[in-house]
């Protein structure tokens, strides 16, 4: 477990941001968690996740609004991001790439294919070295 | 046998018995004759034929004479004026009519008055425009090359006499003939001065009215000036009106007022005629004044109101203030009238001078009142469209707004129901596929976790139906006896246990078992924790009071958050209203909480209200009625 590059889970629900921290955690990885983009935002002045897991539906600034400006600060815009939402409609896939975004998934989670999409991503990224991904991972080679 | 015949007797016509016989040539002899006596023999045969000759003479003679009276007659009593001009185009002839029409001097009748006709000749003659006619313009000259104009090809001229007034006048004429040639001509006359003023005077009145229309056709229409003054025919009319009246009908003092329906108050609009600090004195006191006492003769008032012209006696007054009166001579008074209601007066009179009015000034006067009405009533149609156009622009506004409301709040009750799906799916599928990797603690924490979700999604669809029920009217509660405090306790404590972040602090004083639908009261409770918990984002405690102080119980939930600002506090209970700040953006929910916590609370018979400070937290207040003693 690489704790100098966890999961960043930005969700204002804080019954779902358990869910996802308990499901991450399981799985090996370590996870630091926001309620809201500001609080997000001074977070990643102090730490380099390898993954930005961020609900779109977000009060004050929303998801989408800090994924553009994530990905136009130099210094963050490798990072990846996977977009969570609970208000699937058409388009909504779309707008999520346009902003930037690496990845969607929407709610309600079902647990393997979220885990496949991150994993997935977290490996291609050119952020982090791939040695983050545990390999005692539920018998899966990554 | 030879007579002989007096020639006097002859010529004087004195028929003489025995001496006919003598003819004499008179014309030549007349003069012999007179002074001699001369006899010529003549046969009886060629007398008596010279006696009969004689007799139709002077028969004829006298024929002609009486004929040339009466053509005289005729002639001088025409009342056209009737000239007959020579060849060289100098009047020989013309009668009375001629000469009163003209003005000319009173001279026994068509002699040759070399003077009469030289100023006849001497008038200026113009045409009906005001232009003077040449010389072969002149009718005279018309008839004389031996034209002939009458009926629809009659001439309008105008003659200006010495004295400096005018006559007009529609002339006809012919020529004479004689041998097929042109010896004269002759001109008739008639005078339409009096007519043509009429007929003026009728051509201005109706401009005058058509630019009265035309004026309030092209008032104003523009968004900007109707905002500003709603309504405010009277100013464009009334002074349009006052200066019609005194250009049209001449009058000196004319004055235009409002008149409200209900007080009978006047509102001068505008004024003329009068000196200039009794116009201050009449604008500045009038509107005190109402119509009702304004005139000495109270009749004149009611009449008004039954839209009748008044003219106002020379006894009566118009009293403008206990000191002031106006005189009153010939006044005219005209009523401007609305669906039955007085709403203006016209006042218009020759200062102190008299004046007859004529029926034609009196239709005048009325028809202007009548475009008064039609302006003042097309202004409050229009004030009314205006109104009416911005209720309409509000009230798309607010469908707007509602629209939009609704929109969102599909968006957010989807996000709400799909995020608790989540949870209960997420947790029901770790226990599931990862029962090993899981403690029994885990367990029964994801489980309780389920528990709760399921438990607010129950909350949540509850709530959609409960608004829409509040909206048709169709939300009921079912009592049944209640002990609130355990309730309470009961929900607090599920709360608590899910909410880490904060502190639940209770006091409840002892509550007698009130009559209430446990269910309702759950929602509310509910909301109101969730709400403080909402609210004071940075954790903090929760204090949960129930009071009874003998008349009611009241119930206080109370945070330490951020507070709501004093014009939300009871927006925040309307529907879609969530109120929207920096802070507030910052949490989330339906926005559907509040309105029906106080349908409930208000259909047991309480109130509802939140009190806060910004910054130092809420404190949401609900009464309920104790129960009445049996």
């Amino acid at each position: 477990m690489n704790t100098q590059h966890p999961i960043l889970v930005i969700d204002d629900n804080l019954i779902n941001l358990k869910l996802i921290r308990v499901i991450l955690t399981k799985r090996g990885y370590e996870v630091r968690t926001a309620i809201n983009a500001m609080e997000a935002l001074s977070l990643l002045e102090s730490i380099h996740p390898s993954l930005i897991l961020m609900d779109i539906q977000l009060p004050g600034m929303d998801g989408l609004t800090l994924t553009r400006k994530i990905k136009a600060n130099p210094q963050m815009s490798a990072i990846p991001i996977v977009a969570l939402t609970a208000y699937a409609m058409k388009g909504d896939e779309e707008k999520t790439r346009e902003a930037g975004c690496d990845g969607y998934i929407s709610k309600p989670i079902d647990i393997e294919n979220f885990i496949n999409t991150i994993t997935r991503i977290i490996h291609t990224s050119t952020y982090v070295a791939p040695m983050n991904v545990p390999s005692s991972f539920w018998g899966k080679e990554v | 046998m030879n007579v002989g015949i007096n020639a006097i007797d002859l010529i004087n016509g004195r028929g003489t018995s025995e001496k006919r016989g003598v003819f004499m040539n008179r014309s030549s002899n007349m003069q012999r004759a007179k002074n001699e006596e001369e006899y010529i023999q003549l046969p009886l045969s060629e007398y008596k034929r010279l006696m009969a000759l004689e007799e139709e003479l002077r028969v004829t003679t006298h024929r002609e004479r009486e004929r040339m009276s009466q053509f005289e007659a005729i002639f001088e009593t025409m009342a056209d004026a009737v000239v007959v001009y020579q060849v060289d185009g100098r009047p020989s002839m013309f009668n009375r009519a001629t000469r009163e029409m003209l003005m000319l001097d009173a001279v026994p009748t068509y002699d040759q008055n070399l003077q009469s006709q030289r100023r006849l000749a001497s008038y200026t003659i113009h045409d009906e425009h005001g232009q003077m006619l040449a010389e072969e313009d002149l009718p005279s000259a018309h008839v004389l090359r031996g034209e002939t104009f009458k009926g629809s090809t009659a001439v309008d001229v105008i003659f200006n006499l010495p004295d400096g007034s005018i006559r007009q006048a529609s002339i006809s004429g012919a020529p004479i003939y004689r041998d097929g040639k042109v010896t004269g001509g002759v001109t008739i006359s008639h005078d339409v001065t009096e007519r043509r003023r009429l007929e003026k005077r009728t051509h201005e009145s109706l401009q005058s009215l058509m630019e009265l229309a035309a004026s309030i056709v092209a008032m104003p229409r523009n968004d900007e000036q109707r905002e500003e003054k709603l309504f405010n025919f009277s100013q464009v009319i009334g002074e349009k009106i006052i200066e019609l009246t005194r250009r049209v009908l001449g009058c000196t003092r004319v004055g235009f007022s409002e008149v409200d329906p209900e007080t009978y108050l006047l509102k001068p609009i505008a004024i003329t005629g009068f000196a200039p600090d009794v116009q201050k004195l009449l604008f500045d006191n009038l509107d005190q004044v109402s119509l009702a006492s304004y005139y000495s003769d109270a009749s004149v008032f009611e009449r008004l109101k039954a839209n009748e012209i008044v003219l106002l006696e020379p006894s009566q007054k118009m009293s403008v203030s206990n000191l002031t009166h106006i005189e009153c001579v010939h006044t005219l008074i005209a009523p401007i009238c609305s669906e039955g209601n007085l709403i203006g007066v016209l006042f218009a009179d020759f200062a102190n001078s008299e004046h007859f009015y004529t029926s034609e000034e009196i239709s005048l006067i009325r028809a202007m009142t009548r475009i008064s009405t039609l302006a003042y009533e097309r202004e409050r149609k229009q004030a009314e469209l205006a109104q009416a156009m911005l209720e309409l622009h509000d009230l798309n506004e607010q469908l707007v707004t509602m629209s939009k409301a609704q929109t969102n709040f599909f968006a957010i009750i989807s996000h709400e129901f799909r995020n608790t799906l989540s949870c209960i799916s997420g947790f029901s599928e770790m226990i599931n596929e990862g029962y090993e990797q899981l403690s029994a603690d885990e367990v029964r924490e994801f489980a309780t976790d389920i528990a709760n979700e399921t438990y607010r999604l129950d909350r949540l669809i509850t709530e959609v139906l409960d608004l829409e029920r509040m909206k048709s009217g169709h939300m009921t509660i079912h009592r049944a006896p209640l002990d609130l405090n355990a309730l309470m306790t009961q929900i607090i404590g599920r709360v608590a246990s899910s909410t880490p972040t904060h502190h639940f602090h209770s006091e409840l004083q002892a509550l007698p078992v009130i009559e209430a639908d446990a269910d309702r009261i759950t929602q509310v409770l509910m909301n109101l924790l969730s709400n403080a918990i909402k609210y004071s984002p940075d954790g903090g405690t929760i204090h949960v009071r129930s009071i009874n102080d003998g008349e009611r119980i009241l119930i206080q939930v109370r945070d330490c958050g951020i507070g709501i600002p004093q014009e939300a506090l009871e927006t925040i209970f309307q529907p879609y209203n969530r109120f929207d700040s920096e802070r507030t953006r910052r949490i989330n929910g339906t926005g559907l909480g509040l309105p029906i916590v106080r349908e409930i609370v208000e259909l047991h018979g309480g109130k509802v209200w939140a009190e806060s400070e910004v910054d130092q937290g809420s404190t949401f207040n609900v009464t309920l009625p104790l129960p009445t003693p049996l």
